[in-house]
């Protein structure tokens, strides 16, 4: 049982709504160095696609990675299904936060962690690439954005890990991006589309959403630990164990 | 540092820390080229092209962000070699998946040729001007392995045969680069925080030139050059009042946290802020060497003596440097043998990789110039790195009495004159006298008790005055050449067999069951006239609090108070306090004191104000002089308290604790990651790019957690105490 793509972009769509509170700031200012709004939707598309671009590589990567550790673990356990195990579960347990189930302490506290501070640094250096005329430096931007910390990113990369391919892992992760898409345009462009009250609604939306998604993940980590689970195959082994290719 | 050479060390242009091995010529304050300490400052700087500008720090970022982003496809072009997935696994014609594989290989490069070109020149620069200067470093190595993989893969795609090994090199590049990257800014973040005093600088000031006030670089202003200065302004220089009334806030330099006003004669302390009014001064100093230059240099100085901490990182990673190129060889060559000789490439890089001891050096050096820049900033300043360490060892700490724990400022308490009625003169000979004296004590009595009565008259009348240091003054008679007037304590009347009314006889001994100081007058003549003051000194605001403080510290120091007060002085302190006190101790016999417990294993710090105590200040291990003030050159003091702030005292040894914990823990983890990551890299079972990425986590880890305040960590054992420490002094 694979994950439907289409459900990860509506999962990325709705859950986008979260996205405008943390990087809405982003795409307003890379608005701010638009002359004209034909300019404006060329910046923030090119903004976007960076942004894509980074969460499908990182996909790919956590897609390689996932059947690296199958090829490498399949004998001690099924790896399919425990990385469907995690991700489920970090999917699950954001959704039930973003729904208001369970209390934030301890996540918050993650979020706003040791990373901060050298995130916080970068983040100074950051600004003038955003503003910055000409559309190299935004398509840096929307790369570099792809990197920041994300609980919603992480959990989703588990998800592209578990499928144990390259090219679906990078399409699923594609298909978040390109579902976190539209929301962060139409802030970008400057519509007001986005008031608090929608946010809220939208939110809540996503939640489900995402909660579903960890839902269907979790039973395939079931499926996959009660039946006999075909792994893929890898050809050669690679850098990441320094042996022979 | 390498001061004691014929030149001076030459600082980083980026961070400003000496740069090793380099020394200028006496004469000349810099290169003609910039030096950089690191690769990670040459970057930064080339990243901030020394001015910041935003354009040059937006390139680099595109460069560096665009370098990311191929590197992040050719990561996928490389794993899309290694897995079948992307052509699918059951593709069997042999043609079409050379064909791809050769399409992957090709664009590996393509990925691959611009991350090179990028981010290669400004490490091979660093490499070279290391090479250059006689000591080629890890740089060099880095270098080397990245372009040898990087032209072995290229070799192999135009020959369509042979692995390639592209990620290798651009995945080392980037977290090497941004590693080195993070590490310079975090140098460059620490010493920024050191230097709040220089940020407060003025750049121009107002010197009057002829009838008109011109705005001149500070740098110009000469001697005697009148300054204008108007309210908000900084002055630039020390000088001295010529016209004008104003109110200044000295609390930068001195730590005085009232407003100081100022009249023409008054000095003027460089540094300072005009609150109100406006001034007309004449520059005494040109401003390299005025007070706020003297505290600054005092400062930048202060970081670069290292403790023992920092001598030890320096000496393992000097060591550790040829070892670990020992160790990539060997493993290298190893497992050549063992399988082929690009794995033992590989296997030399990963080793070579992990061992690079850039972050054990700096785990120490950031957390000590955090903590010395954080204790800057509430007006304690740090003689050197050393004595941050040592101050966390001490075990005995001894305070001065007078001016340390008691406000150093007596109080008039009990007097009594005794056949004053007979010689309507004596009460303004007595007055004109104690005028004469520059003791506490007798200032003490001339601000309060006689001024109110007697207008000091009758000095023709008194004759040639002569000082008994730690005495008092006697008036000889012209004539005679008896003495005829006698000012000062008990033990001056005993040198001179002068006896005492018994009237002033009793009161003296009640007195001195009380606790008192005192001064004791004689005028003598037929009738005599003698006079006693009894002074009592009151303990700071802060005294008490400070000592409960220290109390609470783990392990418990032993207090103990010196003072060169009579006994029953010390008993009242020893009582009120509930401390250990010794009194009646020369200067010498503290010295002496403090050499004993040394002796006997302890560490000693030695609190006092830092005049009459400096024997014992200079023989103590760490000297804490308290009221500090504009003069830190005075004394042998390692610390200086700038104010009379004696609650500053369990505050900078908490930090100092709460550092050293830090170093420790920092070198700890530093050595255990190195270790542990050289046992996989030399076994084989680390990849080079996974050794550039742990490398880069531990970089990370390092800029993090040694940058970081101490006192807002909610990990830290101590975050309570010392927040209230802090908190005291900011009420003090």
């Amino acid at each position: 049982m694979t994950i439907p793509l289409y459900l990860v972009f509506i999962g990325g769509f709705l859950a986008s709504a979260h996205c405008v509170g943390m990087c809405g700031g982003f795409v307003i200012g890379i608005g701010l160095g638009a002359n004209s709004w034909r300019g404006n939707l060329l910046r923030q598309c090119i903004y976007s696609i960076g942004r894509v671009c980074t969460y499908s590589l990182l996909g790919a990567i956590a897609g390689f990675a996932g059947s690296w550790a199958e090829l490498r673990w399949h004998h001690f356990f099924d790896v399919q299904a425990v990385l469907s195990l995690v991700a489920g579960s970090v999917l699950v347990v954001q959704g039930l936060w973003h729904m208001g189930i369970i209390s934030s302490g301890w996540l918050a506290k993650l979020q706003k962690g040791p990373i901060s501070t050298p995130m916080c640094q970068a983040a100074r250096q950051f600004g003038s690439l955003l503003k910055a005329p000409g559309l190299p430096p935004v398509f840096v931007a929307g790369v570099l954005t792809g990197f920041l910390p994300c609980a919603l990113v992480y959990a989703n990369l588990g998800l592209a890990a578990s499928t144990s391919r390259l090219s679906t892992g990078a399409a699923t992760m594609a298909a978040f991006g390109l579902g976190t898409f539209p929301m962060l345009l139409v802030t970008g462009m400057g519509a007001g589309l986005a008031s608090p009250h929608f946010r809220g609604q939208v939110m809540k939306l996503a939640a489900v959403c995402v909660l579903f998604t960890g839902l269907i993940t979790l039973s395939r980590a079931y499926t996959g630990f009660t039946a006999e689970a075909v792994g893929s195959e890898i050809r050669a082994n690679c850098a990441a164990c320094a042996t022979e290719r | 540092m390498s001061k004691d050479r014929a030149g001076h060390a030459v600082p980083c242009a980026y961070c400003r820390l000496p740069v090793p091995g380099a020394v200028a010529e006496p004469g000349t304050d810099e290169a003609i080229e910039p030096l950089f300490c690191c690769y990670g400052c040459r970057l930064a700087a080339e990243i901030a092209q020394g001015t910041g500008e935003e354009a040059a720090v937006r390139w680099m970022l595109v460069r560096v962000g665009t370098a990311i982003f191929l590197t992040l496809n050719l990561m996928v072009f490389t794993m899309a070699l290694w897995t079948p997935d992307v052509y699918g696994p059951t593709m069997k014609d042999n043609k079409m998946e050379r064909a791809y594989e050769d399409l992957f290989r090709h664009l590996s490069l393509l990925s691959a040729a611009p991350v090179m070109l990028m981010l290669g020149p400004p490490l091979a620069r660093s490499a070279w001007a290391g090479v250059r200067a006689g000591r080629p470093g890890s740089d060099l190595l880095v270098v080397v392995g990245v372009w040898a993989a990087f032209l072995v893969s290229m070799l192999a795609v135009f020959r369509g045969e042979g692995p390639i090994y592209f990620e290798v090199a651009c995945v080392v590049l980037i977290f090497v680069t941004l590693g080195r990257w993070l590490e310079a800014s975090g140098k460059l973040h620490t010493q920024q925080a050191m230097d709040d005093l220089a940020q407060l600088m003025p750049e121009e000031a107002l010197v009057l030139r002829g009838a008109v006030a011109e705005s001149v670089p500070v740098d110009s202003i000469r001697r005697d050059d009148l300054l204008q200065i108007r309210p908000g302004d900084r002055v630039a220089c020390d000088a001295i009042v010529e016209s004008g009334e104003a109110a200044t806030d000295e609390q930068i330099v001195t730590g005085e946290s009232r407003l100081v006003p100022k009249a023409p004669g008054d000095k003027l302390l460089g540094g300072t802020l005009l609150v109100e009014g406006t001034l007309t001064a004449r520059a005494i100093a040109p401003v390299s060497e005025s007070t706020i230059a003297r505290l600054i240099d005092h400062v930048r100085n202060a970081r670069e003596i290292k403790g023992k901490y920092a001598r030890m990182a320096d000496r393992v990673a000097a060591w550790l440097l040829p070892v670990a190129l020992g160790l990539s060889l060997a493993a290298g060559i190893g497992h050549a043998w063992h399988r082929d000789a690009v794995h033992g490439f590989l296997v030399a890089m990963s080793v070579l990789l992990i061992a690079c001891p850039c972050a054990v050096g700096l785990a120490t050096p950031l957390a000590v110039w955090s903590a010395m820049g954080q204790a800057a900033r509430v007006g304690v300043l740090f003689g050197d790195g050393e004595a941050l360490e040592r101050l966390a060892e001490v075990d005995v700490i001894v305070f001065d009495k007078t001016g340390t724990l008691t406000t150093g400022r007596p109080a008039l308490v009990d007097s009594l004159r005794s056949g004053f009625r007979t010689r309507p003169d004596t009460g303004g000979i007595l007055a004109a006298i104690a005028s004469r004296s520059s003791h506490p004590l007798a200032r003490a009595l001339t601000e309060s008790g006689i001024a109110e009565i007697e207008a000091p008259t009758g000095l023709e009348e008194i004759g040639r005055i002569e000082t008994r240091p730690g005495r008092g003054l006697i008036a000889s008679d012209p004539v005679s050449g008896d003495p005829s007037f006698l000012f000062g304590s008990p033990a001056l009347f005993e040198d001179f067999g002068i006896a005492l009314l018994p009237e002033i006889a009793d009161r003296l001994e009640i007195a001195r069951n009380q606790g008192l100081s005192m001064l004791l007058f004689h005028a003598s003549g037929p009738q005599p006239a003698q006079a006693l003051f009894g002074f009592d000194e009151s303990l700071r605001n802060d005294t008490i609090s400070a000592i409960e403080s220290l109390r609470k510290l783990k392990p418990t120091p032993r207090l103990i108070v010196l003072t060169g007060d009579h006994a029953a002085a010390g008993e009242k302190l020893a009582n009120s306090l509930a401390i250990e006190v010794l009194s009646e101790l020369s200067p010498e016999a503290k010295q002496a004191f403090v050499r004993e417990r040394q002796a006997e294993g302890h560490v000693v710090a030695f609190v006092g104000e830092g005049y009459n105590d400096a024997p014992a200040m200079a023989s103590a291990d760490v000297g804490i002089a308290l009221g500090a003030g504009a003069d830190l050159t005075r004394d042998n003091a390692a610390v200086c308290i700038l104010g009379d702030r004696i609650a500053a005292v369990p505050y900078v040894i908490e930090l100092s604790k709460a550092t050293v914990r830090r170093i420790r823990r920092n070198l700890f983890w530093a050595f255990f990651y190195n270790i542990i990551g050289l046992l996989f890299a030399a076994s084989g079972l680390l990849s080079p790019t996974m050794a550039a990425a742990i490398m880069f986590v531990s970089s990370v880890a390092v800029v993090a957690g040694s940058s970081r305040t101490i006192g807002q960590d909610p990990v830290q054992e101590s975050h309570t105490t010392i927040t209230d420490s802090a908190g005291a002094l900011a009420h003090a």
